[in-house]
This record gives structure tokens, C-alpha cells and sequence, in this order.
């Protein structure tokens, strides 16, 4: 246990002084490793080049860059826009139908670019000048799409479910089943708070415009391409039609054909779709590599069995252990960003969750506590201090001070508290679609 | 890009050398996605499944990854936590050899990993490894690797060397 409370101590020194992630974990995993091994740096070494050959050469995580580009070339073929125009011809003449539009537009871009905060950056440019055009409130504007943006991480295709699922070994293809009704629940319980805040303060959110059924009508066929492709990746896995690796290159392949047709699609836009993708997905590897050292050193030390032990010690019960790990994602979420949660966390909370007996099937419990996690992740992404898409509206928007921000996301994080209930304490509402998927 | 350290004609040597790495890891992500594509197509629609498409993704996939590290360790697109950087800020020389210390671990560890990744390829040459399908030999491709990322070495320590020599960091440019 003192090796990994030292290794977890220097981690966070390290990594904490701008060090890249990846490295820091490599360099901490293999020090650690060394330390408890006994033919130290030697086999260290040995294990870090075989885990980088063995992730970097694993077809199976094709998945991460081709769903990656999908995001990236749907995103650049400017459907965001399209989204948005849709979500407000059918919502935006109710009050406050500006930041539900918002909201679901955001669902829409989450289920096409699996980041949160690429969905935030894109509706703060698309969502937040239609809302002050209505003289919304600028609090209220800028917490809907900084709480909006979040669910990008949890719905299909989304990196996080394939980072969580590449480090915890867990099938990516039943993540994503799973993060199809949270995601949707997501949705349903923001839109309610958007109600709610209109019956207590009607003056922040105004009606916009109605529109015809003509004009939505034709917002839909619009965007219905998309929509196509996602039914046609998530059904294909869903039936079983193709794996999640297979998906993703459906999706991507789909991707480009939508936006050549949509004629938004330059060789020059192209190849730097390209690029980013590569870029991002390198960056991603990167960090794996060091997770899975420090997942090696974890797990040679024992760490797991005494953490259990320990907590098993306190006597909490395996609910109590979930919550007290939730507060811990609470506590960490105010000082570290969502997606190096994830990477630090997996190796430590991952077995204790398995080995904890919930009340949850054995097979389906990762899942479960998959999807668990990135909820609060996400919430993570917009609690002070550090609230990675909060952020990046405020870059976006120096009208805006991040605490009018935060203050406006007030309602949504009780929003999210509710939820993140819901998918603890009735894990039906997650691994429903999964336990029916062929 | 970092463009800081294209004066020099080392510098440019780098910048160029980033710009084929730059276009080679897109075609790769390129293949990597049409495999897939056609692979499904070709499985469900001709009934004709692709051999040993797994294997070519793989290999597909490694070169794409390292392909793009030297390129984001150049640009400094590491992913990072930047938890106590606040401390250093208010002290310009603190601040300095924190950003000098950054690049020399940076350095330290992408040595660190070519060597470990062609102690593999060795292994892999010596074993005889390929892929399970197509039987490729695996040593090409585990010491391309390790060459990629001594090609990301060499080409971050020039930039950290330029920047070093014109005193720039602790300021913007330098990183």
C-alpha cells in the first residue's frame, strides 16, 4: 500500500508541473515496477517496450483513431450548424427552447464527435449568439452549453467509453450499448432543468422564433444523412452486424461520403482531418502506454488486494464503497481534468469494484461502472476549479467571467447529481440495452 | 507546428522530416479506415471476407501512432494535468527550469522508449515473431518503431537545443 500511496503522491508532483501525462505515468510505473520487481529495471524495462508493442499493434483499438475521424470529419463537413438550426426549429419558440435546442443539439454532436470538450467549443460558437440574439442570460446561455457539452463523452461513439474500455479490458461494444439510455436520460433530466429554471426566472430564457412545418421539415432532411449513419453504426453493433472496430470504419468511411455529398469536403479540409485524427489518437496511445505500466507496477504490488482489504476494513458495504470512490472522483475533479480521471483512476478503482461483490451481474459490472464513471467525469468537467469545457467557453467568451459560468451550470450539476443516482441505484437503466444486444 | 527552430538548416532538416512523418501518418489513418470499410463490404456483400485483414490493421495502426508522436511531442500536444503549474508562475526563473526540465524528461523518455522498443524488435528477430494470420515478420515494424521515435528524439532535441541557444524559454515561444 506505501508503494503505491508514494507512486501516486509522485505521479501527481510530476504529472502536476506540466510533465506530459503519458510520460509521467511511463516514468512512475516503471520506477515503481523496478522498485517491487526483483530483477528491477530489467524486467521494467522489458514489460513497458512489450505492453507499448502489444497496445500499439492491437487491431482492436482501430476503434479509437476511425471513430476519432469520424467525429472530425462530420464536425468539419459543419453539421453542428445544421444540428443546431433543427433543434430550434422544433424546440425554439418555447420558452427557453433556445437552450433546450442547445442541449439537444448537443446530444446530437456528442453521438457524431465523442468529446466533450469539442462539443462545447463547437456550440459556444453556434448556440450562444442565436440565445443572446433573444436576450438570453448570459450565465444561464453559457452554463447550458458548458453542462450540454458533457454528455459528449457518454453517448456512442464516445472516446472516453474506448479509453475506459481499452485500460479496464471491458468489450467496447457493450459500452456503447450502455451509454446509448444514460445518455438519452442525460438529455431528459437537462431539458427538465431548463424547465424548471424557466418557471423560476422566465426573464433568463424569452421564446425565439416559430417556425413552419415546411421549414422543419426541411431541417430534418438536412441533417437526416447523419442521422442515417449513426442508426447504421450503432445498429450494426448493436445487432452484431459488425464489431465496435468495424463500426468505427463504417462510420468513417460514411463520414467522408456525407461530406463530399454535402460538398463540404476539400482535399486541404480532408487531410487535415486526417492529421488531427492522427494526432489525437497518437496523443491518447501515448498516455495508454504509460497506463498500462503503471497498471503493471499496480498489479505486481499487490496494490488492488490491500486497497480492498482496506476499505472491505471500513466496513461501508459495497454501496458505501461506491459512493466513497464517487467522492473521491468529486475531490479529484476539482484539481485534475475528466479524461486524466480516467487514466488515473482505472487501475486502482477498476479491481476494487470487481472484487467488492455489488449486487450487479459479474460479467456486466465493469460496464455498469463504466458508464458510472464517466458520468462523473463529466460532471467533473464543470465543477470549480477546475471544469475543463467551462474553460473553454470562457476562452471562447471574455464577455463572460467564469463565474458567471459556474453560476449558470448551478442548476445543471443538480441535474446531474440526480442522475448519476438513477444509474447507481438502478443499473437497469444502463445495462438494459446490453443484456438484449446480439 | 513549431516553427521557432526553422532558421538553422538542421532546423529546416526537422521541418521537413516532420512534414513526410506528418502526411505518411495520415495515409496510414487513411488505409487503416478504407481496410476497414471494405473489409465490412466485401465480408457482407460479395461474401469474399478480406485475408488477414487484422494483420494489416495492426500494422496499420502502430505506424499511424508512431508516426504522429514525434509530431505531438514537437508540437507539445502531449496531453497533460498542468495541476501545480500555477506555483511556478510567479517566479520567471522557477518557471524556467521547470519548462527546461519538461523537454529534458520529454527527451529522456522518448530515448527511454526507442530503446526499449528496439530491444523488442531485436527479440522479435531473434524469435522469429509475425502476425498471426499473414505470418509477417513482426521485427520490421517493431524497429520502425523505435526508429520513429529516435527520429522524434533527435528532431525535439534540435528545437530544444534552437530555443535553448536563443534564450527563449520562460517566454511564449519557447513553449
Amino acid at each position: 500500500m506505501i508503494e503505491l500511496l508514494i507512486a501516486i503522491a509522485a505521479l501527481l508532483l510530476i504529472a502536476g508541473t506540466g510533465f506530459p501525462l503519458a510520460f509521467s505515468l511511463m516514468f512512475v510505473g516503471y520506477c515503481g515496477y523496478a522498485f517491487v520487481h526483483p530483477r528491477g529495471f530489467d524486467a521494467a524495462g522489458t514489460v513497458a517496450g512489450q505492453q507499448v508493442i502489444d497496445l500499439a499493434m492491437n487491431s482492436q483499438f482501430s476503434v479509437l483513431p476511425l471513430f476519432i475521424l469520424m467525429g472530425v470529419l462530420v464536425t468539419r463537413s459543419g453539421i453542428a450548424d445544421d444540428m443546431y438550426d433543427v433543434a430550434n426549429q422544433w424546440l425554439g419558440h418555447l420558452r427557453g427552447g433556445l437552450a433546450a435546442s442547445t442541449v439537444a443539439a448537443c446530444g446530437g454532436m456528442a453521438a457524431i464527435s465523442g468529446s466533450s470538450i469539442a462539443t462545447a467549443a463547437t456550440m459556444t460558437k453556434v448556440a450562444i449568439p442565436a440565445m443572446r440574439r433573444f436576450k438570453y442570460n448570459d450565465a444561464f446561455s453559457a452554463g447550458t452549453v458548458a453542462a450540454g457539452g458533457t454528455i459528449g463523452i457518454l453517448i456512442p461513439p464516445s472516446t472516453a467509453l474506448i479509453i475506459y474500455g481499452l485500460l479496464a479490458e471491458v468489450n467496447i461494444a457493450q459500452l456503447f450499448m450502455a451509454g446509448l439510455i444514460p445518455g438519452l436520460i442525460s438529455i431528459a433530466v437537462y431539458l427538465v432543468a431548463i424547465r424548471l429554471v424557466c418557471v423560476v426566472r422566465p426573464d433568463w430564457a424569452p421564446p425565439g422564433a416559430r417556425s413552419g412545418w415546411a421549414e422543419r421539415m426541411q431541417g430534418i432532411y438536412r441533417i437526416w444523412s447523419v442521422m442515417a449513419l449513426f442508426l447504421l453504426v450503432m445498429g450494426g453493433i448493436f445487432f452484431g452486424v459488425f464489431t465496435a472496430t468495424e463500426g468505427g470504419g463504417i462510420g468513417a468511411g460514411g463520414a467522408l461520403i456525407i461530406a463530399i455529398a454535402r460538398r463540404r469536403m476539400t482535399l486541404k479540409i480532408f487531410f487535415d482531418a486526417l492529421l488531427e485524427a492522427g494526432k489525437t489518437s497518437a496523443a491518447v496511445f501515448t498516455v495508454a502506454f504509460g497506463a498500462l505500466m503503471l497498471n503493471q507496477f499496480v498489479n505486481i504490488a499487490g496494490a488492488p488486494r490491500e486497497v480492498l482489504d482496506f476499505i472491505t476494513g471500513l466496513g461501508l458495504g459495497p454501496w458505501g464503497v461506491v459512493m466513497a470512490i464517487l467522492g473521491c472522483f468529486l475531490i479529484l475533479g476539482m484539481v485534475i481534468d475528466g479524461p486524466a480521471m480516467i487514466w488515473l483512476t482505472v487501475p486502482i478503482f477498476v479491481p476494487l469494484i470487481e472484487a467488492i461483490g455489488l449486487p450487479i451481474r459479474p460479467d456486466l459490472v465493469l460496464v455498469w461502472w463504466g458508464i458510472v464513471m464517466i458520468v462523473a467525469v463529466e460532471i467533473s468537467l464543470i465543477t470549480p476549479p477546475i471544469g475543463m469545457n467551462v474553460f473553454v467557453i470562457s476562452s471562447m467568451l471574455p464577455d463572460v467571467s467564469l463565474g458567471q459560468v459556474y453560476r449558470g451550470i448551478i442548476p445543471f450539476f443538480l441535474a446531474d447529481l440526480a442522475r448519476i443516482m438513477v444509474f447507481i441505484f438502478f443499473p437497469s437503466s444502463v445495462l438494459w440495452l446490453v443484456t438484449i444486444m446480439g | 507546428m513549431e516553427k521557432d527552430h526553422q532558421g538553422t538548416k538542421i532546423g529546416r532538416v526537422v521541418a521537413l522530416a516532420m512534414n513526410v512523418l506528418f502526411r505518411i501518418a495520415g495515409l496510414c489513418l487513411l488505409g487503416l479506415m478504407a481496410l476497414v470499410f471494405i473489409s465490412v463490404v466485401f465480408r457482407y456483400f460479395l461474401n469474399q471476407p478480406i485475408f488477414a485483414v487484422e494483420d494489416f490493421m495492426s500494422v496499420l495502426l502502430g505506424l499511424t501512432i508512431f508516426m504522429a508522436i514525434p509530431i505531438i511531442t514537437l508540437e507539445r500536444g502531449h496531453i497533460k494535468v498542468d495541476l501545480l503549474v500555477g506555483l511556478f508562475k510567479g517566479s520567471r526563473p522557477l518557471d524556467r527550469a521547470r519548462l527546461i526540465l519538461i523537454d529534458l524528461g520529454s527527451l529522456a523518455m522518448l530515448a527511454f522508449l526507442a530503446v526499449q522498443l528496439y530491444g523488442q524488435a531485436a527479440k522479435h528477430l531473434r524469435r522469429g515473431s509475425a502476425t498471426q494470420a499473414a505470418d509477417i515478420p513482426l521485427w520490421p515494424f517493431s524497429g520502425a518503431f523505435a526508429a520513429l521515435l529516435a527520429i522524434g528524439f533527435l528532431a525535439f532535441a534540435v528545437v530544444v537545443i534552437g530555443n535553448w541557444r536563443a534564450g527563449k524559454y520562460g517566454e511564449e515561444s519557447g513553449q
